[in-house]
């Protein structure tokens, strides 16, 4: 190859290394031309772009609500009554494993992954994710995972032994013959990259992709709760793989890890799944509490109260979940010394949502509230997150939790927690960032049905639970007799849980209507401080036309005209803005702390490439559950695969 | 299922609740009321009924946490409630919000609130919880004085085989305790995980392969307790009950002597011949009946006083002869997916084989 | 708008820390870190819950091979270390002749552990302890074949004289993880070979 024609790859890939700043007014299009995906089908699976992969996250997350939504009412409906036959034994277990599979790990994970990437690029001023083939390529596995769960559902091999799959039960073909758990295995095991690959990609956006001027005191209470999701996703998730692996390999090449016959041990599966599984609750709740976060804030009408404090609330409780994972399992058989260490530690996990919610109803107190459908969300996750906390204090109190473990109380906390600190929250942030993300506003009026009719669904639903697991209803039964007095209760949850189905189906009445005959949202319709208020609504691909320079946290509501301080090269803003090329992807490559810019980062264009590897290693990971040659066969596609995404290796050239 | 309506009515009833001393606490017993008005009479197994030590001081300690969780809620609820009418009475939509250093003032009240309201209140209380936690489980840690039995019991899919080693008895799905006397369980598993649980007496301790788990037992009342299989083990973990029986002394000596015994000998010719046809028929390979199997079938419950039992199938029918035939006759469809196959025989041999069995007292 | 014509530009191609890609890189290292972790925490756990290990009747080959193997893929990550600061002195033979050192001595590592592991009287099948160090050493072991696989590609890229003092960042992030499975395999080692004699 000669220097001319290597000066042209490097050209081709990155543009001219130096050169001097553009001239004159943006081009937005040219950035248009530089940003768009490719046409037609060819495009629907090249696009890489955060907001086109953001959205298909949220989009899909929701479909799986709604699927594992109606599981949730076949079940409620086969326990409405005693001894009722609605669905048999085997279908039940099914559904309540595949329920909880898709509540957990297909709708809240997902969800909220969806939502930081589509908001994180836009809240700290860059034009797209880091690596934004690695997005691509997390939502193509999340899809094929989804998939592959629900033919198995469809075809009558649903998971059958819970989501959290304790072992001999999952792990010994004996006791669990169908193919069931196979696949529980290769969903998640395939989910779980994709959370992981999305857990890298949001940390690295946001390390070194703020605008110039975002330091982290700068960064959104939204984006430090993505960073910290994203930290417990990496150390957490891998934990969960090596649980699926290790199940995985039990049943299908004979391993004997959780097989106490053979020198293995079936508590070992619970300490390896829950070294995960608390972690994960609170993977979908911190997330959540970014939502509320951004929306207390901007209908409040003031800025967050305490908010170092409260960023730093963020961090405090991703490190403190990773020391209570023995309290899914108090009633193992454990020393009462470790009873007592992690009941304390559980005790004090507690202390930062505290501060959390101290600080929330601090900032309602000193602001002006505008009273919408968003805020009402706002004070129905205060409102049911608090039930469903204090349960989990209780929960933590190791005698009490022996009588109501693996009870319905369990379950109705579970709920609490979880449709009150995700689902509430996520319906807030659907309100308040839908302007956003498809131009129109959400009718407001059917969201007050919406939020009325779910709050109280949900109360009648899971309150009575609490009663019926002190009334001695184990969880995870399909049936129960009419002797032990537990059908009353068992209507009315039943009853509680079509109104709840009812106001999500308002909600989706709402979208679809709204899409097509919503109010226009323009680009601001709230007047809110953050900078995604500050492009059009959708934005576009390229999202900002002019890169911004950061200055305070509040962007849009106090520009912060005089950098206080120390000038940083941020401050002198003006000069860089012209920096960024609008021929090329490019953003500002910024440093950690303070958000200086170091550099230009060259963003990944359209590519076919994460495609095609999501099918190299979904063909590994569902082959694997009929012959374990696939898995190799896999390996070689996909490092076929990475020899394609990685061509043509020249951009190390130098000019 | 095809035998529900049987199902419904016949099964042993768990003890009626003491009326007085509970009846003013909180929904659980309102509910009680409720239920038992609708279904004629039945009682449930609630937790905060507590019939022994351990369940009552779990029960104490679940109206301690009761009452905070209800303070801690109102308060916050308060708050937020000011909070809201507060801000709302000041508020025009689109009002100006506050610039940073406007904020930055207000601010600082603000924080001495979260610290403190948020971060030290909710610390001490939580150290408080602690501390009962504390206390709480030294209460279960020391064994309680005065155990006379051991108690071997053992998890099946989906059925519970009740040993009492010093006598040996081995029965099934039933478990007979002095009243008053604690007695030591130790807990076991044949295959998978299960959890036993009795909610009037005690928490639940689960039954892992591999490992013995030890609780102790106590009823401070003679009565009839629902006992549950909790952790998830399977296609019938549902129908995973029994019946904890808490017996005065010499009710329950009387009991244990005679299931110590070996199986009673038929007197009639039809029993007579059922106990061939019982020997020669498969059921033999899964179950024992001391006196007449070698001791080796462990694959099902020993039968030896299978009719001294109150129910079938780990509390899924009651022990009626009726319901022993259906048993026979078709276990998968009572109990689908239960380890017992339906088995063949001549209708002479069935009836035989069930008078054999219904006079196995 | 101003601009102030003679700014320079920042530049598009960075190494280390200023990288996105190195950052990729780290991450997925942490995530390997836990999980290699877990491996660890589950042999541990196995061992201490059997009252004998390795158990009887299994028979644990000397500790020669696995420690001269040691010390083979200790020298490959000091060969890989070696050419990365060659290319950052612009010395290209070195750069290649230190790669394809490193794709050399962990081929040796692979052979070695094929002849190690076929003289085993056990598998994964035979008992808890088969399962476990079978899986810390097929994980790892994938892990040195996928290095060396990389390695190839990137050797390719030497040969055509991709790397340059100031851009190689293939290289970079190559050495990064190729430190990374040799470092990892230390604690491995150590769990596997030597903790079980101590
Ligand atoms: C969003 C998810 C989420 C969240 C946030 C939580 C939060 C908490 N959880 Fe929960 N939990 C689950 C999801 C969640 N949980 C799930 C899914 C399960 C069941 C899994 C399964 O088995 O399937 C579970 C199960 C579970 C158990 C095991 C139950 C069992 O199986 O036996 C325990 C036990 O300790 C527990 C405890 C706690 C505690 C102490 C908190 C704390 O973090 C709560 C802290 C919050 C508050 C306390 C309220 C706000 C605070 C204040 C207003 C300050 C003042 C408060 C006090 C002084 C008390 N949880
Ligand atoms: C975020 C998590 C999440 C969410 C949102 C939910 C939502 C619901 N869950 Fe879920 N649940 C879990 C997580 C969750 N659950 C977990 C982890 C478990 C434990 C599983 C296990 O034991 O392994 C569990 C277990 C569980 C049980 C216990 C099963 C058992 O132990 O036997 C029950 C029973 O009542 C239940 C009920 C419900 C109900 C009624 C809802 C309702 O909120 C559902 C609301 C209804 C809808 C969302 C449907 C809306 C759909 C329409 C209106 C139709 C429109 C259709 C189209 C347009 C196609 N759940
Ligand atoms: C393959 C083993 C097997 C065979 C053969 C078998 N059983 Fe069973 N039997 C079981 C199991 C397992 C249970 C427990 C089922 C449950 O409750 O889940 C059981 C339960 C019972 C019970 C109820 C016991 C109780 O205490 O609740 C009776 C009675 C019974 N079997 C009788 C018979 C008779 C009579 C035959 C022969 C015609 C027979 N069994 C053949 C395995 C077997
Ligand atoms: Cu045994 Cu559930
Ligand atoms: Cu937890």
């Amino acid at each position: 190859m000669t220097q001319h024609d290597e000066a042209q790859q490097v050209h081709h890939h990155y543009g001219p290394q130096h050169s001097t700043p553009r001239e004159g007014p943006p081009d937005p299009e040219l950035l248009e031309r530089t940003w768009r995906p490719l046409p037609g089908i060819v495009g629907f699976f090249t696009v890489v772009n955060y907001s086109t992969v953001g959205m298909r996250f949220i989009v899909t997350g929701f479909i799986f609500l709604l699927l594992g939504g109606v599981q949730a009412l076949i079940m409620r409906t086969q326990l409405a009554q005693p001894n009722l036959d609605v669905v048999s034994a085997e279908l039940f277990q099914q559904l309540f494993s595949t329920h909880g599979v898709t509540m957990m790990f297909f709708f809240a994970v997902p969800m909220f992954e969806g939502l930081a990437m589509y908001l994180v690029p836009l809240m700290i001023g860059a034009r797209d994710m880091a690596m934004p083939r690695l997005g691509a390529l997390g939502y193509w596995l999340y899809l094929i995972a989804g998939i592959t769960l629900f033919v198995g559902f469809i075809l009558g091999v649903g998971p059958d032994a819970g989501w959290f799959a304790h072992a001999p039960l999952s792990s010994e073909t004996t006791f669990t013959p169908k193919l069931g758990m196979d696949i529980w295995v290769t969903a998640i095991g395939l989910l779980e990259i994709s959370a992981l690959l999305a857990a890298v990609e949001i940390i690295v956006t946001i390390f070194k992709c703020k605008a110039p001027g975002m330091s982290m005191a700068r960064m959104p209470i939204f984006v430090w709760a993505a960073l910290v999701m994203s930290f417990m996703m990496l150390f957490a998730m891998p934990a969960v793989l090596l649980a699926t692996v290790a199940v995985g390999l039990d049943r299908m090449v004979g391993t004997h890890f959780f097989n106490a016959a053979m020198g293995g041990d079936p508590t070992l599966y619970q300490h390896v799944f829950w070294f995960f599984g608390h972690p994960e609750v609170y993977i979908i709740f911190t997330p959540a509490l970014g939502v509320v976060s951004a929306a207390l804030v901007t209908f409040a009408r003031r800025p967050m109260v305490a908010y170092s404090i409260v960023a730093l609330s963020f961090v405090a409780m991703g490190i403190l979940s990773f020391g209570v994972w023995v309290h899914h399992f108090f009633a193992i058989g454990i020393p009462p010394i470790g009873l007592s260490f992690f009941a304390a530690a559980s005790m004090m996990v507690s202390i930062p949502s505290g501060i959390q919610l101290a600080a929330f109803i601090g900032t309602v107190w000193t602001g002006r509230v505008v009273l919408n459908t968003s805020f009402l969300f706002l004070i129905g996750f205060v409102v049911i997150f608090v039930m469903g906390g204090v349960t989990g204090v209780m929960l933590a109190a190791v005698p009490f939790n022996w009588q109501v473990h693996d009870s319905y109380f369990v379950v109705a906390h579970l709920h609490y927690v979880l449709i009150g600190g995700a689902l509430f929250p996520l319906f807030a942030g659907l309100f308040y960032w839908f302007p956003k993300f498809t131009g129109k506003l959400l009718n407001e009026r059917l969201g007050r049905w919406q939020f009325g009719i779910m709050f109280v669904g949900f109360n009648v639903t899971f309150f009575v639970q609490h009663i019926l697991g002190l009334q001695g209803m184990a969880r995870r039964i399909h049936t129960y007799d009419a002797d032990l007095g537990w059908g009353t209760f068992n209507l009315i949850s039943t009853i509680g849980s079509y109104v709840l189905a009812f106001g999500i189906l308002l909600f989706v009445v709402n979208f679809v209507w709204s899409l097509r005959s919503g109010r226009d949202a323009g680009i601001d319709p709230w007047k809110a401080p953050t900078l995604e208020w500050s492009v059009p609504s959708p934005p576009p691909q390229y999202t900002f036309v002019e890169p911004p320079v950061i200055r305070s946290l509040y962007p849009l509501w106090d520009p912060g005209e005089s950098p206080s301080g120390v000038e940083t090269a941020a401050d002198r803003g003006v000069a860089l803005r012209p920096q960024i090329r609008e021929d090329y992807r490019e953003t500002f490559g910024t440093s950690i702390m303070d958000g200086e810019p170091e550099s230009r980062i060259n963003l990944r264009d359209n590519s076919i490439w994460p495609v095609l590897a999501s099918l190299a290693i979904g063909i590994a990971f569902v082959g694997a559950m009929f012959s374990l040659w696939f898995f190799p066969i896999g390996a070689v596609l996909f490092f076929l695969t990475m020899l394609g995404w990685h061509w043509p290796f020249s951009k190390e050239v130098a000019s | 299922m095809r035998y529900q309506n049987h199902r419904q009515d016949h099964l042993p009833q768990v003890p009626s609740m003491r009326a007085h001393a509970r009846a003013g606490r909180l929904v659980a017993a309102a509910a009680t009321a409720v239920a038992a008005a609708l279904l004629g009479g039945c009682e449930m197994p609630i937790a905060l009924d507590p019939r022994g030590p351990a369940a009552a001081e779990i029960a104490r300690i679940w109206w301690l946490l009761f009452w905070t969780a209800v303070v801690v809620s109102v308060i916050v609820f308060t708050l937020l409630g000011f909070a809201v009418r507060r801000a709302r009475t000041s508020a025009r939509t689109d009002e100006p919000h506050p610039t940073s250093e406007e904020g930055a003032r207000i601010d600082n009240r603000a924080t001495g609130f979260v610290l403190i309201g948020g971060g030290l209140i909710p610390a001490l209380i939580l150290i408080a919880a602690t501390v009962l936690t504390l206390t709480g489980l030294a209460v279960f840690d020391r064994p309680p004085d005065g155990v006379e039995h051991t108690i071997v019991v053992r998890g099946h899919m989906f059925w519970w085989e009740v040993e009492y080693p010093e006598h040996g008895v081995v029965t099934a799905n039933e478990i007979h305790v002095p009243v008053g006397q604690p007695v030591r369980v130790e807990l076991e598993s044949a295959d998978v995980i299960h959890s036993f649980w009795v909610p009037q007496l005690h928490g639940k301790i689960e039954m892992i392969p591999g490992k013995t788990n030890v609780i102790y037992m106590e009823a401070d009342e003679a009565g009839t307790y629902f006992g549950k299989c909790a952790e998830f083990c399977g296609r019938q973990h549902a129908n995973m009950e029994f019946l904890f029986i808490a017996q005065e002394r010499d009710e329950f000596d009387a009991w244990l002597e005679r299931q110590a015994a070996d199986a009673a000998e038929p007197t009639d010719d039809i029993a007579l011949r059922g106990r061939d046809v019982f020997v020669e028929s498969p059921c033999a390979a899964c179950h024992s009946v001391r006196g007449l199997t070698p001791a080796a079938a462990e694959a099902g419950p020993d039968l030896t006083h299978l009719a001294s039992r109150r129910t079938l199938a780990a509390r899924t029918l009651p022990n009626v002869p009726g319901n022993l035939a259906g048993w026979i006759l078709d276990p998968q469809g009572i109990k689908p997916g239960n380890q017992m196959p339906a088995v063949n025989l001549e209708p002479d041999d069935f009836h035989a084989l069930l008078a054999y069995l219904g006079g196995l007292r | 708008m101003s601009v102030r014509v003679g700014t320079p530009m920042l530049p598009v191609y960075t190494l280390g820390p200023k990288s996105v890609v190195w950052w990729g890189m780290i991450g997925l290292i942490a995530i390997e870190i836990v999980v290699f972790s877990g491996l660890i925490a589950m042999y541990f756990w196995l061992r201490l819950v059997n009252p004998s290990w390795p158990p009887e009747g299994i028979d644990t080959k000397g500790l020669l091979i696995p420690t001269i193997n040691t010390l083979v893929l200790i020298a490959s990550a000091v060969a890989m270390v070696v050419a990365k600061r060659a290319i950052v002195r612009g010395n290209q033979r070195v750069l290649k002749l230190g790669q394809m050192v490193a794709i050399a001595l962990g081929m040796v590592f692979l052979v070695l552990k094929y002849i190690e592991y076929s003289g085993y009287g056990y598998d994964w099948t035979t008992h808890a302890y088969g399962s476990i160090t079978w899986t810390i050493t097929g994980f790892h072991t994938a892990h040195v074949i996928s290095v060396v696989t990389k390695g190839l590609v990137v050797l390719t890229m030497a040969l055509r004289g991709m790397f340059r003092p100031d851009r190689h960042l293939a290289f970079e992030v190559s050495t990064l993880y190729w430190v990374f499975v040799v470092v990892i395999w230390i604690p491995l080692y150590f769990t596997m070979y030597i903790s079980p004699r101590l």
